[in-house]
């Protein structure tokens, strides 16, 4: 894999150049190697030893992508980009598929794979069978089982939940090729979708030295190098979704017919999107193409009836229906700002397209009919409290808005150039996290995020609590929201002198990260108890870490006579949130607790007589513990 | 020429970066020390945006020399992106070689070679040449340094057609914290020091000397190495061990001060250990020597023609 990486790796200069440049875009990546063979000869020599091979080998393959993204954008000329950067995405995602392989199938994907397999083997949809003999299945998931509410036929009939269309497409892929041959085909559609995303960038007016700038990290960054390597609807539908908004834009029905109809079949709820559409479709058209695009919103609507029974699956008309407004911000917010499953941690790019929102009439018509084209599903998507995707790699359900996100962000990257430095920064983190270990891709929605967990378990301190997180709402999720809101008329306003913003963007950037890093060692108000920076010796989390929807429990550590965890905490009065289904009692710094019975979650108050770490014991019984406030 | 506003924003950006670095060290070596300073001579470089992952690496990277690898390829990046002057980024990259740790810097003899990269690169116009030379002149003594850069500022009128890369110059910021084991332990590249578990022996033999001494049960080398012998040449036997010649370095041979009038070579089997920081980094000249299996004693005989002041010292088993 590591000789296909440098294949492709030498190969991608000459997509993109010619001449000197060609040359200059080896040199550099020679240099590069030699670079990284110097660090690697050194670091033996001085004995720096503590890092991960393999991740420092996928560090250096993402530097050398980076270095040309930069010749990329260097470059002066570049004829016909569309179809150079779908061959730069064809080359790197053929050889992140063997990446994936790292892991496991994993969320929803095993389920699409089990379908195509009873596609390929059995011509039907029914997946009693492939239960059955699961482990002959390509899954490589010996425990898979139906999901919750999976829909059932009158003879023992067992279908999956999720839309068929998707296992039908990667049918001839996994037919020729096994599972690498199914992945390739969400691969393919990546590709479609980067050449069709640039076509529309050009489209609309965007500038080739922008389009030069942004697609790499487009292309190479998150979400869509993620999603492109593995088996959900996300990006094909991303695809449909650029060509059917080309299509309307051009007003050519050969392009949006088949592009909404892909849409609409990969995923019921992409119908949302679809009906949004559809006004704009028939704008000074004919009844028979109104009859045609509402027989294609209808179609999904049938053939899932046709094989769950019901024409919304496991979903309910009920879910359409407007709810309390708390849990609309909660998601608007969560989509946006969550450290875990937020735009500004997961892709930072694409907060330059909710920015563009702000200058509504100033951006490209194409962008304000994605916009308006996706509003009903992110109103709808908001108040779900699965809005963050669930088990799934970071912003699933917003994937398919990505090409409207970076349409928005190419708008506003004149403006916002001195901000692409250190987003392409945390992106190529990102990149490299989401491809060295791609199991870390999927997270159990605990109010954590992976740089949370991990700075929290190496330094035994709540690092999580300085990411916001709506997931479990903390008070850094007030203060990004408060900042979030107070900067948007900010980008409203003309272009600023660049040098000026650069300086005051890094000043500010360092000094809030050197202030991230202090205060995040001091002790917190709020301990959670299953958090990664509390030392656990016993007991166990709750709930465990694969119950489905878990993120709609509370989450806590159990503890049974014997067990112990301890953490940082200040001095003072706390409140502490417990479940226990017998009286027990527990040592908290060195004063025993007699805590009463609470099938249902229950508070008691307990006193920390010093500030530093806090060894808490079950003394006797067995305890779920949830949190502890600090009430002064 | 940058205009005054842009002058005073790189200014106050420099000293806020330097700030936020100062609060941000977590440990105590020089080159952790350092941290406002890297991050001036970044905004300097007018890569500001490397002053981030610098307080990151600090704040993330336990292990002492991944930590200081870590800041030197941050380095590096920053002089590899760099848009400065190449008089600037010579400048800078001098101070980040040579000017860690600041307490061990001899002003008048660091500005000499400062002044004297400035020249080359200003000849040149290019830092590469001058990065290099200013990494391998030695400082003492201070009359080989300017005779050296003399020499190169000729040369350079001459050699300026060659042109240079800033991936030179960036290769050797991302090994600064250990600029001195660069600049006079290259063979280290070729042949790391390294130690196994050791129990110490601590003896200092005068010429003439003979003493036997108790193999500890498992111990498979013993480790060796000479005291004022720097000036001898390379291969002097000191002594013999079990009837065998024993070459070894002086133990402080490659030290800064010491390595350009010594005569020593690099040991053939290393067992020093890394000392000091940034251009003062050096390695002990402990030479390993393999003790055939089951030996249980040894005996140690002196040349009693090495100077008197010299010794050979057995440090340890292995």
């Amino acid at each position: 894999m590591i000789v296909a990486a440098a294949i492709v790796l030498a190969i991608l200069p000459f997509v993109f150049f010619r001449g000197r440049e060609l040359a200059r875009a080896l040199f550099n990546e020679l240099a590069l190697y030699a670079f990284a063979l110097g660090v690697w000869v050194f670091a033996g020599t001085v004995g720096a030893n503590d890092f991960d091979p393999y991740i420092a080998i996928v560090f250096v393959a993402v530097a050398q992508l980076a270095l040309i993204a930069i010749k990329i954008a260097a470059t002066q000329q570049l004829s016909n980009p569309a179809t150079r950067f779908a061959i730069a995405a064809a080359l790197v995602y053929a050889i992140l598929i063997p990446a994936q392989f790292r892991s496991a199938l994993d969320g929803d994907e095993p389920f699409y794979l089990l379908v195509t397999e009873s596609i390929v083997h059995d011509h039907d949809l029914d997946l009693a069978n492939q239960y059955r003999d699961i482990a002959k299945s390509d899954t490589g998931r010996p425990d898979l089982v139906p999901q919750l509410g999976d829909p059932t036929g009158p003879h023992g009939e067992q279908y999956s939940r999720h839309e068929p269309f998707l296992p039908l497409l990667m049918v001839p892929g996994y037919a020729l090729f096994g599972v690498p041959g199914a992945i390739a085909t969400i691969a393919l559609f990546g590709v479609l979708l980067v050449r069709s995303l640039v076509r529309w960038l050009e489209d609309e007016g965007i500038s080739d030295a922008t389009i030069r700038a942004l697609m790499p990290l487009i292309v190479f960054g998150p979400p869509v190098v993620f999603y492109a390597v593995r088996i959900w609807p996300e990006v094909p539908a991303a695809f449909c979704f650029v060509e059917a908004l080309r299509g309307v834009r051009q007003q050519r029905a050969q392009r949006w017919i088949p592009a909404l109809f892909a849409l609409v079949m990969l995923k019921l709820r992409f119908v949302l999107i679809g009906v949004t559409l559809v006004p704009f479709i028939l704008r000074g058209r004919n009844r028979n193409v109104a009859a045609l695009a509402f027989a294609i919103l209808a179609l999904p609507l049938l053939v899932v009836w046709l094989v769950s029974g019901s024409a919304t699956n496991v979903h309910t008309w009920r879910e359409l229906i407007p709810v309390a407004p708390m849990p609309y911000l909660r998601g608007l917010f969560g989509l946006l700002l969550d450290g875990a499953a937020g735009i500004a941690f997961q892709a930072p790019l694409y907060l330059l397209g909710i920015f563009a929102l702000v200058r509504w009439r100033a951006m490209p018509e194409g962008f304000r009919l994605g916009a308006i084209a996706s509003l009903i599903y992110v109103v709808t998507l908001l108040p779900r409290s699965e809005w963050h995707g669930g088990w799934s790699p970071p912003l699933r359900y917003i994937v398919v808005f990505i090409p409207v996100l970076a349409l928005g962000a190419a708008a506003m990257y004149e403006r916002s150039k001195w901000w692409l430095a250190p987003i392409a920064l945390w992106t190529i983190g990102l990149t490299v996290h989401g491809i060295a270990e791609p199991w870390r891709l999927f997270h159990i929605a605990n109010g954590e995020n992976a740089v949370g967990e991990w700075l929290s378990a190496m330094q035994h301190s709540d690092f999580s609590r300085m990411f916001p997180s709506y997931i479990r709402p903390n008070f850094a999720a007030i203060v990004a929201a408060i900042v979030f809101v107070a900067i948007l008329p900010f980008s409203r306003r003309e272009k600023v002198a660049e040098g000026r913003m650069r300086g005051a963007s890094t000043t500010i950037a360092a000094v809030a990260l050197a202030l991230f890093f202090h205060i995040a060692r001091l002790p917190a108000d709020r301990i959670e108890f299953e958090d990664a920076h509390v030392i656990h010796n016993g007991g166990e989390l709750y709930p465990y870490e694969y119950q489905v929807a878990r993120f709609i429990y509370r989450g806590g550590w159990l503890m049974k006579h014997g067990d112990s965890l301890s953490f940082l905490a200040k001095r003072g009065s706390y409140v502490l949130f417990y479940a226990s289904t017998q009286p027990a009692v527990i040592d908290l710094g060195g004063h025993a607790f007699h805590l009463d019975k609470a099938p249902n979650y229950a508070m008691t108050v307990v006193d920390l007589p010093v500030t530093g770490r806090v060894t808490l014991r079950c003394l006797d019984g067995s305890i779920n513990l949830d949190r502890m406030d600090r009430r002064d | 020429m940058p205009d005054r506003r842009s002058l005073v924003i790189a200014i106050v950006t420099a000293i806020v970066a330097a700030l936020a670095c100062a609060a941000s060290v977590q440990f105590a070596t020089p080159v952790d020390r350092a941290l406002p300073f890297l991050a001036v001579v970044m905004v300097a470089l007018n890569a500001p945006i490397a002053v981030l992952p610098l307080i990151v690496v600090e704040n993330v990277i336990a292990d002492e020399p991944t930590r200081l690898l870590a800041i030197g390829i941050v380095m590096a990046l920053a002089f590899a992106s760099a848009k400065a002057p190449h008089i600037i980024t010579t400048l800078l990259a001098v101070l980040v070689l040579r000017w860690i740790p600041f307490h061990n810097v001899v002003m008048w003899r660091e500005l000499i070679i400062l002044a004297g990269a400035v020249a080359v690169a200003y000849v040149m116009n290019g830092a590469s040449l001058a990065v290099l030379l200013a990494l391998f002149t030695p400082a003492w003594p201070a009359k080989i340094a300017v005779m050296l850069f003399v020499i190169a500022i000729i040369a350079a009128f001459q050699l300026r057609r060659v042109k240079g890369s800033s991936v030179i110059v960036a290769l050797l910021i991302a090994f600064f914290p250990w600029s001195g084991l660069m600049a006079r332990g290259w063979s280290a590249f070729l042949r790391p020091p390294h130690q196994g578990n050791r129990q110490y022996v601590g003896q200092a033999l005068k010429p003439g000397s003979t003493t036997t001494i108790d193999v500890p049960a498992d111990a498979h080398a013993v480790i060796v190495s000479g005291a004022n012998v720097q000036h001898l040449p390379c291969g002097t036997i000191l002594g013999t061990l079990n009837g065998k010649p024993v070459t070894a370095p002086d133990w402080g041979f490659m030290r800064r001060e010491q390595f350009f009038a010594s005569r020593n070579c690099y040991p053939s089997d290393p067992a020093g250990r890394i000392r000091d920081y940034g251009w003062s980094a050096w390695i002990d000249g402990a030479e390993r020597i393999a003790l055939p299996h089951g030996t249980r004693t040894i005996r140690v005989d002196v040349n009693p023609r090495l100077p008197k002041d010299a010794t050979l010292q057995v440090e340890a088993f292995e």
